[in-house]
């Protein structure tokens, strides 16, 4: 068994929850600029601003939309988490949201792989939060 | 009992932070003896806003008396003031000027060792000597991020149960498919490299393009012997080191005369390197990331930035001088090469275009015009007719510009089986004192020097792999100095014949020596480091080094330039990619 870091996901419970930590792992991969932000409101991406956001944040390094590279493709994230979310395990969907964002920062190890991704201190919450939004909301399937 | 004493040694250290509050001068003594430490750095930051440098840093004496030089603000509201010594914690607070500093030894390093001393930890030799050149090329190695990488690989959990043979060679696998995925990933962060607005990025390739080894600095072998060493050899507990691991390794060159002044440059640009002019105040630096040039005033701290006029990302990355205060740059982006007139603030720019680039978005189809020729004061140099001679990363060439006719040509140099022409990363290009001669280094291979009549190959000096000849200058004697990025020494070699004369060790072989800088007055070589936080002196004569500790963390030095009139440095801190190290430019006064 490889088992990922599951701190952040310790009140969810169930075996959804189990799925969903590990798949916290080798996701969205970002080289951060700098910037602060904190404060400010999450912006909406939609699909320009998206690319453009992946593209000088780096996460294009290791991700793409359908593409296999270094890391899951978006759309197989999207698909596996949520399913936790739909999955009526009663993770809430913030909550999952907040532990990708999470994972985006600060990265970690564990279950697409055992490869660890890297963290991204430098990067402002909000774009986080705005990226993981973008992707969750993916359809199953492309177009 | 103790916590009497406790109290009455705290009160103690306040009461003397107090009374020697606003000093400009005072003393670092231990905790526990009173004595005092010399070779302390003491720096005195300033609130941001305020005129004049942002820090400013000097030396104690051998009793720990320092002495800030006459005029500096040290009572200035929300100033502190700060010692910094290898191995020593400083127990007084920071906050306020006082006058004097209590340290005490510290038995873990891990919190203020340079990038280098890490690699102290790491088997030396021909396997380290590539990990410097393919990595620290861009940042210290290893960064605050490749340590947290590391402690990341170590906190993998899993793998077979019960058999700890089998647990080992997991994960070994473990740390050396990890590597081998950062390696990967670096591969596509070169685009880092390149500024604002370039047409070069990952967006505009296809994957398997943006991995290919061909359009990178490493090539293949190279990245999996990086991935290898790493997997093998890189410390696991990266939280502690012990004191023992890391010194200098050569007595300190400061001295209680000694000021290193800093100026906060915006965080999100990367000024690779700052020049003094001839005859002028101001220092000139360039920025590569946001496609600017800045001028820095160094009694005001004021800075004027001015954008290169050309429609589009150009990335200045080499300044150099001439007799008559003019800066000429080469750019990275778009095949520019250009000059800077100060007094009318006019740009005059060049394409150079070679032929037989391949036509790919990617940066292995990019020119990469890269540094200038230059004499003994790091001046920009033309040969007999008039050329100057440039470095072209993206074909391994070297070529020439005329600027009075703006005819430009391209020449080949030597070739390595297995390297790609970028994989050779050309680097620094030198003219003999006769100027004949166009010494050039590759950092991945050999430094040679193309006649300046004929064009042909005239020597060829050979380093093995992963010695990193990098940045060169030359003496007025007759020898080019050569910084070797990987081995961490400076080799001398005699241009008449080609024949390496000397090499010498420097105090930290894992320092990543990136250029020398010529001194006649003081008959010695300044070597920048991208690795140690520490500039070396080097004794022309005997080879003996001396040790500059910068006052800062992440201190990626990529050339030092000399004040033929005061014989101030001038230098600025570049980590790739922008904003992850500190955004400085420096200016020291040695001391002597």
């Amino acid at each position: 068994m490889i088992a990922g870091s599951h701190a952040s996901l310790g009140a969810f419970g169930g075996k959804t929850c189990v799925a969903a930590a590990r798949a916290l792992v080798w996701t969205l991969a970002c080289v951060a600029g700098s910037g602060a932000g904190e404060n400010k409101e999450t912006p909406v991406f939609d699909a320009a601003a998206a690319k453009h956001f992946f593209n000088a944040r780096g996460c294009n390094a290791c991700h793409a939309v359908d593409e296999p590279r270094l890391a899951p493709p978006f759309r197989a994230v999207a698909v596996r988490y949520r399913a936790a979310i739909e999955g009526g395990t009663g993770a809430p969907a913030a909550a999952i949201e907040e532990a990708l964002v999470e994972k985006v920062l600060k990265g970690g190890a564990g279950a697409w792989g055992f490869v660890p991704m890297v963290s991204n201190p430098r990067l402002p919450a909000t774009e986080a939060r705005a990226a993981v939004r973008w992707i969750l909301a993916l359809e199953a399937a492309p177009r | 009992m103790r916590r009497t004493r406790r109290l009455l040694l705290t009160s103690l250290l306040v009461a003397m932070a107090l009374q020697a509050a606003a000093a400009d001068d005072g003393r670092v003594v231990l905790a526990d003896e009173r004595t005092g430490l010399g070779g302390v750095a003491v720096t005195l930051t300033l609130p941001a806003g305020y005129a004049g440098p942002s820090t400013i840093t000097v030396f104690t004496d051998p009793d720990g008396r320092y002495r800030f030089p006459d005029g500096t603000p040290v009572s200035a509201a929300g100033a502190t003031l700060a010692a910094q010594h290898l191995g020593y914690a400083q127990q007084t607070p920071t906050e306020g000027a006082a006058g004097t500093l209590v340290l005490a030894p510290i038995d873990n390093l891990a919190p203020q060792a340079p990038a280098s001393a890490w690699l102290a930890l790491t088997p030396a030799g021909d396997e380290r000597n590539v990990l410097l050149t393919s990595c620290t090329s861009c940042h210290q190695m290893p960064s605050p991020k490749v340590l947290e990488y590391a402690a990341q690989i170590d906190a993998v959990r899993g793998g077979p149960d019960g058999d700890s043979v089998a647990l080992e060679a997991w994960r070994k696998l473990v740390r050396h498919e990890a590597w081998r995925t950062i390696v990967e990933y670096m591969r596509t962060q070169h685009y880092a490299v390149f500024p604002d607005e370039s047409a070069m990025n990952l967006d505009a390739i296809d994957w398997a393009t943006a991995l290919n080894p061909d359009f990178n600095f490493f090539n293949a072998q190279q990245g999996e012997r990086v991935a290898r060493y790493l997997a093998e050899h890189f410390p696991r507990d990266t939280t502690r080191m012990a004191r023992s691991t890391y010194a200098y390794g050569a007595p300190l060159g400061v001295t209680p005369h000694t000021v290193i002044r800093e100026y906060a440059l915006p965080d999100d640009a990367l000024v690779r390197e700052m020049v003094p002019v001839p005859g002028s105040p101001f220092l000139w630096g360039v920025d590569v990331k946001r496609n600017e040039i800045v001028r820095l005033e160094p009694s005001t701290g004021a800075v004027r930035w001015f954008r290169v006029s050309f429609p589009g990302a150009t990335g200045p990355h080499t300044i150099a001088p001439d007799d008559q205060g003019r800066l000429w740059i080469s750019m990275i982006d778009n095949d520019q090469f250009g000059s800077f007139d100060p007094v009318t603030e006019q740009w005059t720019l060049w394409t150079l275009r070679p032929t037989g680039l391949p036509d790919t978005a990617a940066m292995g189809g990019a020119a990469i015009v890269h540094d200038l020729s230059i004499d003994s004061r790091g001046h920009m140099e033309q040969d007999a007719d008039g050329r100057i001679w440039l470095t072209m990363v993206g074909t391994n060439q070297l070529g020439t510009l005329a600027p009075a006719s703006g005819e430009v040509a391209f020449y080949d140099t030597n070739t390595l089986p297995g390297l790609s022409p970028i994989n050779h990363l050309i680097y620094s290009v030198v003219l003999s004192d006769a100027r004949d001669c166009a010494w050039y280094s590759q950092v991945n291979g050999a430094v040679g020097c193309l006649d300046t009549t004929t064009m042909q190959r005239r020597h060829l000096v050979d380093f093995p792999e992963g010695q990193g000849p990098r940045r060169m200058m030359r003496d007025n004697a007759g020898n080019l100095w050569v910084a070797l990025f990987g081995s961490g020494q400076v080799a001398r070699i005699r241009m008449q014949d080609g024949v390496r004369t000397a090499t010498y060790d420097l105090p930290d072989r894992a320092s990543a020596p990136y250029a020398v800088t010529w001194d006649e007055r003081r008959q010695c070589v300044w070597v920048v480091t991208a690795n140690s936080d520490a500039l070396y002196r080097v004794d022309a004569a005997t080879g003996a080094s001396r040790v500059y500790p910068l006052p800062r963390r992440m201190a990626y030095l990529r050339q030092v330039g000399l004040d033929q009139a005061s014989g101030r440095l001038v230098a600025s801190y570049g980590n790739y990619p922008a904003g992850s190290g500190p955004s400085y430019a420096v200016l020291i006064d040695v001391g002597d």
